[in-house]
């Protein structure tokens, strides 16, 4: 898979501002089918920093249904990318 | 904090101010503060986004804010420890706004010129002598007699002439058939009046009453109804009789008429009085137009655009207003306000060196215009306007600029007074022109 492809977008919420600082991890929106090592590969050569670790989860879709319309909301996959410390990510640059 | 002022010209001043880093970063501290209370970013609550994001999303905000509260302040605090009012809206020039650094800016603007008042005592003008004139009475008269006369049936049997009565029966053939609304039964026209179409009441002329004519003539091109402009049509007048106007004399009981005067001659030094009150009003306005003029002659100075714009604004609503009154726009007298604009320059110019010459002149002799002064003058408008003077008067102070505007035309009355009585009048039967 193309790296470019695997990276869809930052998650920059309270929550991961936190691990971010605390312990070094930074999270990402990813296609549905990488895995982590392709993950982790995109995030070294985007960002030129080094991965220990990756976690991910596939976040099942919400319902939602609009009057009498019901719809679901595409699952996706987040991945939680812990870098070497030392190394940051700045998303704001890329 | 460095505050520079410049004189470009006498009308125009530069203030080029300098804001240390120490300054301009506690400003950036506080509009920052300040955003980050009510910054909203997706994936954090209200206040709760941290400082690197703000910056990153906000730095506009931060920067437009920033500049707005220090220019604010540090210009309000230029122009008053340097005693300038400036009359323009101010023009700034700044470079961008680095955190960390100086900041610099820059702002033009105009201010009223310095006068240096030369000698304004015993200015020459001229003065129209007062003429009565006997012809106006009479015109006046001859006016409010024609308004009191009545229209009489001439009873003998002759031909009817030009600006007598002619009342008429007539039905009007187009192509040999009657038109719509061409027919009128006992119509008095006035021969001459132009009431009707260009031909019509000509014809009418010397016809004797009970006599049926026919008249043939041409409706305008432009005329209002389409299907008649510019077609030759046929009239059929009938002369029902002749009326003409019935003056009344011009004795004791016609003065009655009009008000308390017994004769004709209480009446006619009523007249006389007026015209000659309106006289001494308009050679009084003419005297100090002058005398303004005058003044304006001795001294040479720039008056600032912003000032001369804003007199021009003043004098095309008044004229609008004047306009409108009478159901007019300047479009439909033929003009417009660019026109206006260019013809009236060098009117509100010499209205502005006016204003300000008056002004210097009244700092100058300490002429002021007392509280006791500016009521007496609302109670005239009061009394002029059939208003309350308690109404006009709360009206006034709850409106400082209208009572500005009353000050300011009370200040140059008296400050014309004063010019006035130390100037050489000299009376003369006319005007020379270029005074």
């Amino acid at each position: 898979m193309n790296i470019y492809d695997v990276i869809q977008k930052p998650l920059i919420s309270e929550k991961t501002q936190v691990e971010k600082e605390s312990k070094g991890i930074v999270a990402f929106q990813v296609h549905r089918d990488a895995n982590k090592l392709e993950i982790k590969t995109a995030v070294e050569t985007l960002f030129k920093v080094e991965v220990t670790d990756v976690n991910t989860i596939n976040v099942a879709g919400k319902m939602k249904r609009f009057g009498r319309h019901y719809g679901k909301r595409s699952n996706w996959k987040k991945a939680y990318v812990t870098l070497k410390e030392g190394s940051s990510v700045d998303f704001f640059e890329v | 904090m460095v505050i520079n002022v410049e004189n470009v010209s006498p009308i125009k001043k530069k203030i080029s101010i300098e804001i240390p880093t120490e300054r301009v970063s506690r400003e950036v501290e506080k509009v920052y503060a300040e955003i980050r209370r009510n910054a909203s970013v997706k994936g954090f609550r209200k206040g709760k986004v941290p400082q690197p994001i703000i910056e990153k999303y906000y730095s506009d905000k931060m920067e437009a804010d920033v500049l707005k509260n220090l220019i604010n302040e540090t210009y309000m605090k230029a122009l008053i420890e340097n005693k300038i009012v400036p009359v323009s809206q101010p023009s700034f020039e700044s470079d961008a706004l680095t955190p960390g650094q100086a900041f610099k800016y820059s702002v033009t603007f105009e201010t009223a010129p310095e006068i240096e008042l030369k000698e304004c005592t015993g200015l020459q003008v001229e003065k129209r002598k007062l003429v009565s004139d006997e012809k106006v009475v009479d015109g006046r008269i001859q006016e409010l007699r024609e308004g009191m006369a009545q229209l009489k049936v001439v009873e003998e049997p002759r031909p009817v002439a030009m600006g007598e009565f002619a009342v008429i029966d007539f039905k009007g053939y187009l192509n040999g058939v009657p038109f719509e609304r061409g027919e009128m039964q006992d119509y008095p026209l006035q021969l001459g009046s132009g009431q009707f179409i260009p031909g019509f009441e000509e014809q009418v002329v010397g016809m004797s009453p009970g006599e049926t004519r026919e008249i043939s003539v041409t409706f305008p091109a432009e005329y209002g109804a389409h299907e008649l402009a510019g077609k030759p049509v046929i009239f059929q007048v009938t002369l029902k009789e002749i009326k003409e106007k019935d003056l009344p004399p011009l004795d004791d009981d016609f003065a009655k008429q009009f008000g308390p005067y017994d004769t004709m001659d209480q009446l006619r030094a009523r007249i006389a009085d007026v015209f000659n009150k309106e006289e001494e009003q308009k050679i009084e306005n003419e005297l100090r137009d002058r005398l303004v003029k005058a003044l304006i002659e001795k001294h040479e100075f720039e008056v600032p655009e912003a000032m001369v714009e804003k007199q021009l604004t003043v004098l095309i609503d008044n004229m609008k207003n004047n306009l409108a009154r009478q159901n007019l726009t300047l479009e439909k007298i033929g003009s417009s306000e660019e026109i206006i604009r260019t013809q009236a320059r060098s009117v509100a110019v010499s209205q502005v060196k006016g204003s300000l010459l008056l002004a210097a002149v009244a700092d100058k002799e300490g002429i002021n215009v007392e509280d006791a002064e500016l009521e007496e003058k609302i109670r005239d408008i009061a009394a002029q306007a059939n208003k309350d003077f308690e109404v006009l008067q709360s009206f006034y102070q709850g409106n400082p600029y209208a009572k500005d505007a009353l000050v300011m035309q009370l200040r140059e009355d008296k400050v014309i007074d004063y010019l006035l009585k130390h100037a050489q009048v000299t009376e003369v039967d006319t005007l020379s022109e270029n005074a």
